[in-house]
């Protein structure tokens, strides 16, 4: 075959590379490669079905995820300033990401999940929808992965019924099940924490 | 029109018209007190035949026709076949306003502005050309008659009179102004001929879109407004340059690496190498081996002197572009503060005064957009300081004052804010005229306007609509001016004062925000965590030994400069927890006229220069905390907002919510039946008038100094009503207002407006914010004021 066809198969694949490397902020893992093997290796009619990619955390001893459309970026925590009378169970306070100062949120405060008392090694997802962006500190990250949105399942009514309910639906990914946030009712919660 | 870099050719003869017009403006007024000094000619030529020659590229041909005949004009001064007259200064003046004008239209309205305008340019331009008018000094020359006006005509053809538009390489071109080469410090972003010396770069973001020329006049579409900025080419020059070191930096650690990786494969060679020698026992191998080690070692040295170098370099650079972004928002003072000189000059000539205007500390850096807010609150002052401050000089003569007046207008960086002070040698302001105008207006009664404070009184000239000017003129004493001119400086979160003294002269001082300013300041750490202490806001830090502290009632206090002095305990003071005790304890010594405090910190981590960064409006404002910034190691810090905590510490002291250290036993007062009502009022006396009325009908009152003060209580107590006053500094009555509408949980609070504004939008404005009354100050004398908190809370 030709080189151009060879060419026109790989770009796409390292675009895709480097485009998660940006979001994870880190070189990718072999498991990171084989999800984004997978995902392009995959036919392209069942690529094109309804997938969603989500990007998949630990934190409160569950795995969560997040729409990969609104996660900014995935950034080690640096230290985590509090704030005089603004500080609290859900705002933890203040963090520099070159040269911008995130507002740090407890995920598993606003789920209303255990938190660990101290992590070893903390990450920060930086949450964005339009113009807002908050952060939230995990234990890790699973990666990103695309579901299928079909087999998406609904969260149990204890859960979507819940004040701290922002669970959106249920995936089922390799590592078990996630729960998919509504990006918008977690920052609601993080907005009245704040205030 | 072409574009480059980004930018059209006519927004550089925009920035180029600006730049030239400010050295026309100043360099004139210089003329005309040193008419007989040629040397300022030379400059004022020169812009005038750069203007010309910018126009002539982007083909306006009235600016080219102004500026030719300014241009001519300069030069028979300069040649000495004319003298130097008020009149033509005038002309001149009016010629450099006029190419201003031109270079403010939208490029598309041009044809139709100079269609419109050809008859003041002909005008001008057979004015500039006639012999000078030899009317007597000082009274001004009135212009030339209009010629008759010439029918509209595209501009190109317009200069009809005298003098022709100059021909392509004219005679005048002879002049030195022609011969003069482009300097070589000039930085032209792009180079139009006889571009500026040090012209500034626009920089603008998104990139303009580019305005093609005529392809569809039908429908010329303006471009979309995008916010752009100015700053020194040099500036952005030293900024690029930084940036693309930095990235050449960057590369280098790739390279670095691989050679690091390389020293280590022949070290463990040669390790390896070392060992089989020896297990061998052959010398002449180990000998060769300890050779090869040797050289492994002195490579591995090199490459550490190259990290080295690299980190030192990466350092170098980065701290470097840091100062340089940082600089690029600063312009200098005097940059915003160009046009007054011409300003008052115009003004006092109207009137028949006669003003020395001086700026001190053009140079002091103000962040760009606390200047461009500056602008028209200095204009409004320094117009009412020479219409209604400065006597004429048959006054001043009388009084024993020199015939000239005199209006200062001083920059300068004080405690980590800018402090701006316009200063007239005039009659000052009688407060006694300002009491009886407030009686008569009945905004109080007699007995309250005599015991208010002279600061006090002159806090009512910002009110709309209050001038204690007898006559109004075209040029200030409508009333307006002050009012706007408060509500620009409190936009800002700054405050204006003005201090008076009849037969003396008057200043208002201006204090404002640095925003994005650097600042000095003391690290400390409370609770584990660095705050920051602008160091010029606080009076000293001390270690006391545990000796040196003492317990008065129950509370602690230290030996400072033989005062007595509380300490407080900031990790409380912040609410995180206390600070552990130790065998010293350091201390940070804050004060005001009012006294002074100690507050315990943890320790001190040294001093250093912060840029300040606004803290995310979503955290609305901390109370004690005004910034926050990064230290060195990337960590964040926050800047304490000492005039904030002062003014707490003293409110939450007097209420006994907030204790001394070391009497932590202490009970947190007695518990609260009464109703609780917060005033929030910035006049002392009216505070205390509010809070004598409420607290006589068995009301628990709590104060407010201001709307930030108000707002902060608000959220960390329990109010069961707001009086609040609207002329606030920090935040007015309306956003308060506005705030505790909009947040659910004192959504409920019944809030009554109480102000000095008495105009129906005033009272809309409160009424839309959400109050529930809107009252004047006068409603303390019939009762009005008590039935209607009476009527909204109900009884205490």
């Amino acid at each position: 075959m030709s080189e151009d066809r060879t060419l026109s198969l790989v770009k796409p694949a390292n675009a895709a590379v480097a485009g998660l490397e940006q979001l994870l902020t880190r070189p990718l893992t072999e498991s990171d490669l084989d999800r984004a093997t997978a995902a392009l290796a995959a036919p392209l009619d069942e690529r094109s079905r309804s997938r969603i990619s989500l990007l998949a955390m630990r934190a409160g001893g569950e795995i969560l995820a997040i729409m990969a459309g609104e996660a900014a970026k995935v950034v080690p925590a640096g230290t985590i300033h509090r704030v005089p009378h603004r500080s609290n169970q859900i705002f933890r306070g203040l963090s520099n990401h070159d040269g911008e100062l995130l507002l740090c949120m407890s995920i598993e405060a606003a789920l209303g999940i255990p938190a660990p008392a101290k992590r070893e090694r903390s990450i920060l997802v930086v949450a964005e929808q339009g113009r807002e962006r908050w952060a939230f500190e995990v234990d890790s990250i699973v990666g990103v992965t695309d579901v299928d949105e079909r087999s998406l399942r609904a969260p149990p009514m204890t859960i979507s019924a819940a004040k701290t309910g922002c669970a959106r639906a249920l995936a089922r990914i390799d590592e078990g099940e996630a729960v998919v946030l509504d990006v918008h009712s977690l920052f609601s919660i993080f907005r009245g924490a704040t205030s | 029109m072409s574009d480059l870099g980004g930018f059209s050719m006519y927004e550089l003869f925009r920035a180029e018209v600006d730049t030239h017009c400010a050295a026309l403006s100043d360099g004139l007024l210089k003329l005309e007190s040193a008419p007989d000094d040629i040397g300022i000619i030379v400059p004022l030529m020169r812009a005038a035949h750069s203007i010309k020659g910018a126009a002539r590229i982007v083909g306006i041909d009235a600016a080219v026709a102004v500026a030719h005949h300014m241009e001519d004009a300069l030069v028979r001064i300069q040649k000495g076949q004319e003298r130097t007259t008020r009149g033509r200064i005038d002309q001149l003046l009016e010629g450099t306003d006029l190419l201003q004008r031109i270079s403010q239209q939208k490029e598309s309205d041009l044809p139709e502005w100079s269609t419109q305008n050809a008859s003041e340019i002909n005008t001008l331009t057979i004015a500039l050309s006639a012999a000078p008018t030899a009317t007597p000094e000082p009274a001004a020359a009135p212009a030339p008659a209009p010629a008759p006006v010439a029918p509209p005509a595209p501009v190109a053809e317009a200069p009809v009179a005298a003098t022709p538009v100059e021909p392509p390489a004219a005679p005048a071109a002879a002049t030195p102004v022609t011969a003069t080469p482009v300097a070589p410090e000039t930085r032209a972003v792009v180079a139009p001929p006889a571009a500026p010396r040090r012209v500034d770069a626009v920089v603008q973001r998104p990139i303009p879109t580019i305005d093609m020329p005529a392809a569809s006049t039908a429908t010329a579409v303006a471009a979309p407004e995008s916010r752009a900025v100015r700053v020194n080419a040099d500036n952005l020059d030293r900024m690029m340059q930084l940036a693309g070191e930095s990235m050449v930096e960057g590369r280098r650690s790739p390279a670095l690496r691989r050679a690091l990786g390389a020293v280590r494969g022949e070290l463990t060679r040669a390790r390896e190498s070392l060992e089989a020698a020896m297990r061998r026992g052959d010398p002449a191998r180990i000998a060769i081996a300890r050779d090869a080690v040797g050289r492994a070692e002195a490579s591995l040295a090199d490459r550490i002197f190259d990290l080295e170098n690299f980190f030192r370099r990466t350092e170098e650079v980065s701290t470097a572009l840091y100062h340089e972004v940082i600089g690029s928002r600063m312009r200098p003072f005097g940059e915003g503060v160009s046009g007054f000189p011409r300003m008052v000059r115009d003004v006092a000539r109207q009137l028949g005064k006669n003003v020395r205007f001086d700026i001190v500390g053009a140079d002091v850096p103000v962040d760009r957009d606390i200047l461009a807010r500056l602008e028209a609150p200095l204009n409004h002052i320094i117009r009412n300081a020479v219409d209604h401050g400065l006597e004429m000089p048959e006054e001043r003569r009388a009084a024993g004052k020199p015939e000239q007046a005199r209006i200062v207008v001083e920059a300068r960086h004080h405690a980590g804010q800018l402090m701006v002070r316009v200063t007239d040698d005039g009659k000052g302001i009688e407060a006694d005229s300002i009491r009886r105008k407030v009686v008569e207006r009945g905004m109080q009664t007699a007995d309250l306007a005599a015991r208010l404070s002279e600061r006090e009184l002159f806090d009512f000239l910002f009110l709309p609509g209050f001038s204690t000017a007898k006559q109004v003129t075209e040029i200030s004493g409508r009333g307006v001016g002050l009012d706007v001119v408060h509500q620009m400086v409190t936009s800002t979160s700054g405050t204006v004062r003005i201090e008076s003294r009849v037969g003396t002269g008057t200043t208002f001082a201006l204090q404002l925000p640095v925003t994005l300013s650097v600042l000095r300041a003391a690290l400390v750490e409370v609770a584990g965590e660095p705050y920051a202490f602008p160091l010029a806001r606080i009076e000293r830090v001390l270690r006391v030994g545990g000796g040196a502290i003492t317990v008065i009632q129950g509370r602690l206090q230290c030996d400072v400069d033989g005062e007595a002095t509380g300490l407080l305990d900031g990790a409380s003071l912040f609410g995180l927890g206390e600070t552990p005790r130790d065998d010293a304890t350091s201390v940070v010594i804050l004060g005001d006229d009012q006294g002074r405090v100690g507050l315990v910190v943890t320790k001190f981590l040294g001093e250093q220069d912060l840029v300040v960064r606004t803290l995310d409006a979503r955290l609305g404002k901390i109370p004690h905390i005004s910034a926050a910034a990064i230290l060195d190691d990337g960590s964040p810090a926050l800047i304490v907002d000492v005039e904030d905590t002062l003014a707490a510490l003293r409110k939450q002291l007097s209420e006994g919510t907030f204790i001394g250290m070391g009497a932590s036993e202490a009970t947190n007062g007695p518990r609260r039946v009464a109703k609780r009502i917060l005033v929030a009022e910035d006049s002392i006396t009216v505070r205390e008038v509010e809070r004598q009325l409420l607290s006589r009908l068995g009301y628990d009152v709590a104060v407010a100094v201001d709307g930030m003060d108000a707002w902060n209580q608000i959220r960390a107590g329990r109010f069961d009503m707001l009086v609040t006053d609207i002329d606030m500094p920090r935040m007015n009555g309306i956003e308060l207002v506005r705030l505790v509408r909009s947040d659910p949980r004192f959504a409920h609070v019944p809030i009554a407006v109480v102000s000095y504004k008495d105009r129906d939008e005033d009272r809309r404005a409160g009424m839309d914010a959400g109050a529930n009354a809107y009252l004047t100050k006068g409603s303390f004398q019939d009762q009005s004021f008590i039935a209607t908190v009476t009527e909204l809370v109900g009884a205490p």
